[in-house]
């Protein structure tokens, strides 16, 4: 897998997790989705994704990647 | 601690709260209502002689021994079937029972072997303990009557022996064997004289019989009759050390006697309390493996992967260990480094790896195994209930009226708890199975499950949902429960979504494949069938949407109000003996011990002011992200511990593309793993019989774990951790594993009453231990849920993305095998590889015919990640279309077949679904050779003495 598969199954990660908490009916999807993500992934992770392929990614996961911000780049930077 | 059997009061103690008082040999002695009178003597410290008689097993009353005399009675009644009444008079010892019982130990011994002195059960044998109580002196009738002693011994069990000559046909092994085990794999052949414990039929001996090697009837043999082949080799043991079974989660509490430093035999402890005595054949016998010619005793390193081990002394190993992480951290930043913990290993092994991670590597790059069985039940009873953990205590089963099982095999998996559901199913209560595979339980010796749904592989949101569509249209939620105990507004919002059509049984069959009807009938008996217990397994968890269904099995218990008594609730069934221990140590990249996040500031602050470090507040890499970014050059050094990732965790080819792009993998095992052939550092391990600690089993039950001998390797795991951890600057100078355990009390919540002492004084104890809970809980949220208000998650179901189709068009799932454990590390090291020496392929027999696959064929399996061969079982235990195996051995590989996908939450991997297709085959796959030989080329030493 090269850099480029995980950045790939990080869009599908993102997916799948906008996907199912699609689902769960939150009041602010958008918002839940990137408390998830943030709960869980490194920032490392979060920094890639970021500077991905923003079309690769369903609505909800984008609108919830564009409300992590910098921190995930900032974090990555830190290394 | 000497050698002494463990107690025996002859019959099950009664329940009854009502307290009768007789008289016993002149003294007063009260017990329950219910008690046997031989119960009772020996509660009062009195003995009875018996033989038939043991307090595992429902009085027999036939060997006649146990006479006594009771004022007023006819005759001389048979104590261990008179139940005691109030002012009842008992003798126990009168010249009239004497001269009856020596009569009878007289027929028992004019048909016995008079080698008392060679026999292995010399000083351990209740016959002889018998015939001495008795008094017994001569045997009038002589010993040149017809008799058994000519018949020959069956040798065939690799265990234990079964010597008719010796046998006085007490039927405590069939009794064990159907009560204890429930297998009734045992019977008494022939009549009268011509009696004789049989193996099932005529021509079967132990080994071809349906026996399961559990060892209860081993236990109960009064004689020599049964007996472990390790007494005849080593002789009876001198000593006994009561320790936890280092297998399932289960947690089986066992006596390992010893000789000198030698095991001779592991015996279950009757005072465990989530075994109450029982075995199976892993934790009972399985336990060869510690001293296997295999087992790696001396440190060893190497500079690449393509060169032979050396052996190294350990202060070398470790300080080359510390060296290569400084170099990486310096080099590639304290990011780039990581670690596994296992949950193998103790509380406090894990507790130690991840304060490394945490405190010494400076990161949060550390999981568990558990990311790849449990972790969603991590994520999906947290958010449901408020916490990590199943609801109940194993003893929980005897007041259950409807067992759901669902993704889970007790009688392989947890085989001694698969036992005491069989028990209770015996007695009445009801069976559903929801299950792809028709696993023992659905049709066994006296049980037919009520309901097998065969779910399609990956549609169990489906079917959960479905379930709840059942009982909410139909009006049989328990809505008092869920006014009181729920959040009302977030349950009708669910109640709402459930009820729609497009949830409805007959509106999911085409997906679920689960004929409707068989659905709403088992949804109404578990809505309203008394009390309702959930057992689920990593056929729940190990899916795309493994959280999504912990979160709709716990919907089901709110829903109906089977959550907080006795009889119900939600029960993971941990397939390792310490997951939950693993997961409440801290071992995920996002939490400290207790499941609170590491940018909780509080939390986060205590530890930091315990450890005197500051501790990173974002999370780590979970292991496949570890993996993935060891392939993109970012992640460069991992410590595991007690785990196989390479044959464990999916998609095999990219463990080890990670593993092999890495600079520094350390193993510390037991033996050269799969995963150690891309080890630079290996780090021997000890095993659970060489070290102290504590496991904490499925039920929350925190066992002490003792050293009955001295480690091989020199060394207590967390010892070696410790020694890292101090090489790389760190001032930890624990000196016993308690000390471990108090630190973890002392940070953690739930752990707050739990001391060594303690555990020493009470045998276990369940957690939360706090002040809220100072004895500990057996069973979870009883007046409240320990978020507040249950919280009722809507789940959808959403298909996973691994699709059957023309190329792949059959669904595999994996899982266990009895005899099996694991990756097999510890078991393929044990005789029981005379039960499965390789895995096999399940197929039904229409796919199999397809094909032109006959059992025995070899067959290749393949998916879209990789393949592998593997011979194959024609079966209808799997569904058309679904096929089957399990993943004990390396040279299958099985996990080269299935994939990436895995769980939404967690990334639990989707073991239990992968599209592929079989096909008949020549031999291995080039997969295969190629590790084969990878293999050899790693398992190359230059020990110490060579290299000099």
């Amino acid at each position: 897998m090269s850099g480029s598969d995980t950045v790939s199954g990080l869009i599908r990660m993102a997916n799948q997790i906008a996907t199912n908490m699609a689902t769960m009916r939150f009041a602010d999807e958008p918002a839940a989705v990137a408390e998830h993500i943030k709960r869980y992934w490194e920032p490392r992770m979060i920094a890639k994704i970021r500077v991905a392929d923003q079309t690769l990614l369903t609505p909800l996961a984008r609108q919830a990647i564009a409300l992590l911000g910098e921190t995930g780049a900032s974090q990555a930077q830190a290394t | 601690m000497g050698y002494e059997p463990q107690a025996d009061f002859g019959t099950p103690p009664s329940k009854s709260d009502k307290q009768v008082t007789l008289t016993i040999d002149g003294h007063a002695v009260t017990v329950p209502e219910g008690t046997t009178v031989m119960r009772a003597a020996a509660e009062a410290g009195g003995a009875i002689p018996k033989l038939c008689a043991t307090d595992n097993m429902k009085q027999f009353g036939s060997c006649r021994l146990c006479v006594v005399e009771i004022d007023g009675a006819r005759g001389t009644p048979a104590s261990c079937t008179t139940p005691v009444a109030q002012d009842m008079v008992v003798r126990t010892q009168t010249p009239r029972l004497e001269k009856l019982r020596r009569g009878v130990m007289e027929l028992y011994i004019s048909d016995h072997p008079l080698d008392c002195l060679t026999c292995s059960a010399n000083n351990d044998c209740e016959l002889q303990d018998q015939a001495a109580a008795v008094g017994l002196r001569d045997v009038r009738y002589g010993y040149t009557g017809e008799n058994h002693l000519g018949l020959g011994t069956d040798i065939s069990n690799p265990y234990f022996d079964f010597d008719p000559s010796k046998c006085i046909v007490c039927s405590r092994c069939v009794r064990a064997c159907d009560e204890v085990q429930g297998t009734f794999a045992l019977t008494i052949e022939g009549r009268g004289f011509g009696s004789q414990v049989s193996p099932g039929l005529a021509s079967d001996n132990f080994l071809s019989s349906e026996c399961v090697s559990c060892g209860a009837c081993v236990q109960a043999c009064p004689t020599a009759t049964l007996q472990e082949k390790s007494i005849k080799e080593i002789g009876k043991p001198e000593r006994s050390i009561v320790t936890t079974c280092a297998y399932c989660g289960v947690g089986c509490a066992f006596r390992a006697e010893m000789r000198g430093d030698t095991l001779v035999r592991m015996v279950p402890w009757k005072d465990g309390k989530a075994n109450h005595g029982h075995s199976c054949v892993k934790g009972r016998f399985a336990w060869g493996y510690a001293n296997h010619k295999d087992r790696i005793t001396k440190p060893m390193i190497r500079k690449s992967i393509s060169e032979p081990w050396q052996e190294v002394s350990w202060d070398e190993a470790i300080a080359y260990t510390a060296a290569e992480l400084k170099r990486i951290s310096a080099s590639h930043g304290m990011r780039a480094l990581g670690a596994t913990t296992s949950s193998r290993c103790t509380n406090e092994e894990t507790f130690l790896m991840q304060k490394l991670v945490r405190a010494g590597f400076g990161n949060n790059n550390v999981d568990t195994c558990a990311r790849v069985c449990h972790s969603p039940t991590g994520y999906g009873l947290s958010q449901t209930f408020g916490t990590s953990a199943g609801t109940q205590d194993f003893d929980s089963i005897e007041e259950c009226d409807v067992v759901l099982i669902i993704g889970a095999n007790p009688t392989d998996a947890h085989p001694v708890f698969g036992s005491r559901i069989k028990a209770r199913l015996r007695q009445g209560a009801k069976l559903i199975v929801i299950d792809p595979r028709r696993i023992d339980l659905v049709r066994t010796p006296h049980i037919n499950a009520d309901y097998h749904l065969p779910v399609q592989p990956g549609t169990n949101v489906a079917v959960l949902t479905a379930m709840a569509h059942v009982i909410v249209t139909e009006g049989l939620a328990d809505e008092a429960f869920i006014r009181e105990r729920c959040d009302w507004d977030e349950y009708q919002d669910w109640a709402q979504f459930v009820s729609s059509e497009r949830h409805s049984p007959e509106y999911l069959e085409a997906v679920t494949r689960v004929p409707a009807a068989d659905l709403r009938a088992a949804a109404r008996l578990y809505a309203t069938g008394g009390n309702a217990g959930i057992y689920y397994g990593l056929g729940i968890t190990e899916h795309s949407q493994g959280s999504s269904s912990v979160m709709a099995i716990a919907n089901l218990a709110m829903v109906t109000g089977n959550i907080g008594r006795a009889g119900v609730g939600v029960n993971p069934l941990r397939g390792q003996n310490n997951v939950q221990g693993s997961c409440d140590m801290g071992s995920f990249p996002h939490e400290f011990s207790g499941y609170r996040h590491v940018s909780d500031n509080v939390a986060r602050k205590l530890f930091e002011d315990d450890w005197g470090v500051r501790l990173d507040p974002e999370p780590g890499l979970r292991i496949n992200n570890m993996l993935d970014a060891a392939v993109d050059g970012e992640f460069r050094a991992i410590y595991i511990q007690g785990e196989d990732i390479l044959q464990s965790d999916p998609n095999t080819k990219h463990v080890a593309a990670g593993l092999e792009a890495m600079e520094c993998v350390i193993v510390q095992d037991l033996f050269l793993n799969e995963t150690a052939n891309y080890a630079h550092i290996f780090l021997p391990g000890s095993t659970f019989l060489e070290k102290n600690g504590t496991f904490t089993n499925a039920e929350r039950r925190i066992q002490p774990v003792r050293r009955v001998m001295e480690p091989a390797n020199g060394y207590e795991d967390w010892q070696i951790t410790q020694l890292i951890a101090q090489a790389m600057g760190l001032d930890w100078d624990y000196t016993h594993a308690s000390e471990i355990l108090d630190e973890i009390a002392r940070l953690t919540p739930t752990f707050t009453g739990v001391s060594w002492d303690r555990l020493d004084k009470e045998g276990s104890l369940q957690w939360p231990v706090n002040d809220a809970a100072p004895d500990g809980s057996p069973i979870m949220h009883v007046d409240h849920f320990v978020r507040g208000k249950g919280h009722f998650v809507v789940t959808d179901y959403v298909p996973t993305d691994e699709r059957t189709g023309p190329r792949f068009p059959l669904l595999l799932t994996t899982g266990r095998i009895l005899s099996q454990y694991n990756v097999g590390a510890q078991t393929r090291r044990t005789d029981n590889v005379l039960w499965h020496d390789e895995d096999v392929l399940e197929i039904h027999p229409s796919d199999a015919d397809n094909r032109g696959l006959v059992t025995g064929s070899w067959v290749r399996l393949a998916s879209r990640t990789g393949d592998t061969t593997l011979r194959a079982l024609v079966t209808d235990r799997v569904a058309p279309g679904v096929v089957y195996t399990t993943f004990h051995h390396p040279t299958t590989q099985a996990n080269v077949v299935t994939t990436d996908y895995s769980d939404w939450a967690t990334n639990c991997p989707e073991y239990k679904v992968t599209a592929v297709q079989v096909a008949p085959s020549n031999g291995p796959s080039e997969w295969q050779e190629e590790q084969a030989e990878i293999t050899e080329r790693a398992r190359r030493i230059v020990t110490a003495e060579a290299a000099e």
